[in-house]
């Protein structure tokens, strides 16, 4: 079976991935869209191997065992252009009673959830699925807004449904066709000339924005999205320059244009962290200033404590991005440095290229467009863990602080009072465990990167057991940090994963995951051993040495040499085992397990 | 008020043309002379057809009629419809 690496991107660099194959279906013709799709997708790092399936075959090809099968898509898309799909009807509209109109919305979205539920059940992947987009010119013109069940009423209630059918699909995502078509001017967007020659339902002009927000899907669908977003502050959160105007002189707030202009922009950046992203300040001020402003100026949207680190100091910038990656435990790639000054920028795009950079314009009115660019922190959802990211970065703050109270080591695990609870994974819990799977790094076996696809089919598998595990300390939840994959296999029984957050590192919940891993192995019958693999990777360190602690030894031997090639695309591991009757608990007191 | 190309009159050949139908097919402009069509190229098919055209109205600011588009079916057609349009 070839699971594994299927991303077209990967998160350390160090090793060439598979493309990400995505397959373009419609009912009329998409061509050239592909090219510009994997033109924007290459500018995320992601490479495309695309499918283009025949003119109006998009049920067809899903329903035969065909090319797009082979294909063995990780992203399909679908596009429908309504004119086509009830072409009598749509024409004819003004002219259907209302009973009628209302029951075509219906047969059109059954059509599409008819679509969709086909295209699951044969095959893997996710599914993009497009909406409608809004008619420029209604046929009844100013009066179709006052009547039964008009075409703008039509339209917007077909796509308020679609997009509650697919908010509920953990496979599907919509693709918002609508307000691409809105924002490049639906005028524009359309060439008759084209949709009467050749099919097309779209003028070239408009085909790479529409290329670079389906390449924006495609980076959330497949790649991990950055973590942080890193500040400066004169310039970048308000006008003027604190150490020279003052905590008074510097422009934020209404009443004045540019004060104005910088507090709709923090605004955003604090929507930014709802979602899930850390807010870091990298400055060069005094602090006593900065502490000042933020105090002094009630008007602003963000205070000090939302930011998870600060850096407020003369240093360069790029050691401080550096100090801010290692405080915060994460890499430099998951980092986004957004400042106004274009020196700044280009030293820090030279010195740490692992950060992407953001240039703020002079012209703060133009700030917001500049952020809304920003596709690295796209992601399909964002769960309850994500808005409480930033909570749990500062707790994790706290308790370093206590740490270095405490002094001692083992004082210190013991006086943070963790709870671990483990439990077998249940389905609804799988996208928090898929982004788990796509975003830890550092303390990471095998970092076989599954999908949530792959994740369900090995769940529903009798010999595989996933297990999560959520943890609690003194000071708060850190919610679920760990996860591992147990295999059984013949006679042995193989640790296919097991991961856990950098959040939870350095407290031995590693150790009581692997304790219940092996308490799961024994209930499970007699084996001959059970097998374990560390594959590394620039990033995974911490995990190195893990599993020989944990009782493990290397596999070695005439037959396994050690090392196996992959043959599933993960690169070199190293095999360990641990024979049957060796299987034994290690001690771990400083931590309380709850089974569930 | 359409701007007058210098370079389009009577008989010319439009300023620039050549190098665009090059660039635009990935061929050598020295290929391209009055009969070169999609015959000599396999990037001239119907999308390229269409690429082609809509480049050319682009870059001489004209807007070619479905009839026009489907009557070019050579360089010297192209030549000729740009001349026509740019003097309208």
């Amino acid at each position: 079976m070839k699971v594994g690496v299927t991303n077209g991107i990967s998160a350390d660099g160090s090793a060439r991935p598979a493309p990400l194959r995505v397959a373009y279906l419609s009912n009329f013709s998409l061509a050239p869209l592909h090219e510009h799709v994997s033109a924007a997708a290459a500018a995320f790092g992601l490479r495309l191997e695309p499918y283009v399936a025949g003119y109006d075959q998009y049920m067809q090809e899903v329903l035969g065992g065909g090319p797009l099968h082979a294909f063995r898509p990780d992203v399909v898309a679908l596009f429908l252009a309504l004119d086509r799909l009830r072409p009598e009807n749509m024409r004819r509209l003004p002219s259907l009673s209302e009973a009628r109109r209302r029951e075509l919305r219906s047969e059109i979205l059954a059509h599409v959830d008819g679509w969709l539920q086909a295209a699951k059940a044969r095959l893997p992947g996710t599914f993009l699925v497009s909406n409608f987009p809004a008619a420029p010119r209604p046929w009844l013109g100013v009066a179709d807004a006052k009547e039964a069940y008009g075409e703008r009423e039509f339209r917007l209630e077909l796509n308020l449904e679609l997009l509650r059918l697919l908010r509920d699909e953990p496979r599907a995502h919509l693709f918002d066709l609508d307000c691409v078509t809105a924002r490049f001017g639906a005028d524009a967007a359309a060439d008759s000339r084209l949709r009467y020659l050749a099919k097309m339902q779209w003028s070239f002009g408009f085909l790479p924005p529409l290329a670079a927000e389906l390449a924006r899907h495609l980076r959330a669908i497949a790649a991990p999205p950055r973590k942080c977003l890193v500040l400066d502050l004169d310039g970048t959160l308000w006008g003027g320059v604190v150490g020279e105007d003052g905590p008074d002189g510097i422009r934020i707030g209404q009443g004045d244009p540019i004060g104005e202009a910088f507090q709709d922009l923090q605004c955003r950046l604090k929507a930014f962290q709802a979602a899930g992203v850390l807010l870091a300040v990298c400055s060069k001020n005094n602090p006593e200033d900065v502490q000042e402003a933020f105090r002094r100026r009630p008007e602003m949207p963000l205070r000090m404590d939302d930011f998870v680190a600060a850096e407020i100091n003369w240093r360069p910038k790029h050691d401080n991005l550096r100090r801010i990656a290692g405080a915060l435990n994460i890499g430099l790639e998951s980092l986004v440095f957004v400042d106004d000054n274009p020196a700044e920028i280009e030293l820090v795009r030279q010195l740490l290229p692992e950060v992407q950079t953001l240039l703020l314009p002079s012209d703060p009115s133009a700030g917001l467009a500049a952020l809304d660019g920003l596709a690295d922190f796209e992601r399909v959802r964002v769960l309850e863990e994500d808005a409480a990211k930033t909570r749990q970065y500062r707790e994790n703050r706290a308790r370093e602080v206590h740490r270095s109270v405490v002094g001692e080591l083992d004082e210190y695990l013991k006086s943070l009072e963790t709870t671990v609870e483990l439990d077998v994974v249940r389905s609804e819990e799988l996208p928090r465990i898929h982004q788990l799977f796509s975003k830890t790094n550092q303390f990471n076996l095998t970092t076989r990167r599954y999908t949530l696809p792959e994740l369900e089919r090995l769940t529903a598998e009798e010999s595989c057991v996933l297990v999560k595990a959520a943890a609690k300390d003194r000071f708060g939840e850190l919610g679920t940090i760990g996860a591992y994959l147990l295999r059984v296999e013949g006679e042995e029984a193989r640790i296919d994963s097991f991961l856990m957050s950098c959040r939870a590192m350095g407290r031995s919940v590693e150790r009581a995951m692997m304790n219940d891993l092996k308490a799961r192995f024994l209930s499970l019958g007699r084996f001959r051993s059970l097998r374990g693999r560390f594959v590394p990777t620039a990033r995974n360190r911490p995990a190195e040495g893990f599993l020989e602690a944990e009782g493990f030894r290397p596999a070695g031997g005439e037959a396994e040499e050690g090392t196996r090639g992959g043959d599933d695309g993960e690169g070199r591991g190293l095999d360990y085992l641990l024979a049957y009757e060796e299987v034994a608990e290690r001690p771990c007191p400083w931590i309380e397990v709850v089974r569930a | 008020m359409r701007q007058v190309l210098a370079g389009v009159r009577n008989g010319e050949e439009p300023d620039g043309l050549r190098g665009l139908v090059a660039d635009v097919l990935g061929v050598a402009a020295e290929r391209i002379d009055e009969t070169f069509g999609p015959e000599q190229t396999a990037s001239w098919d119907s999308l390229g057809h269409l690429r082609l055209v809509t480049a050319v109205e682009e870059r001489f600011r004209i807007a070619f009629t479905m009839e026009e588009i489907g009557s070019i079916r050579c360089y010297g057609d192209l030549a000729a419809t740009v001349r026509k349009r740019s003097r309208a």
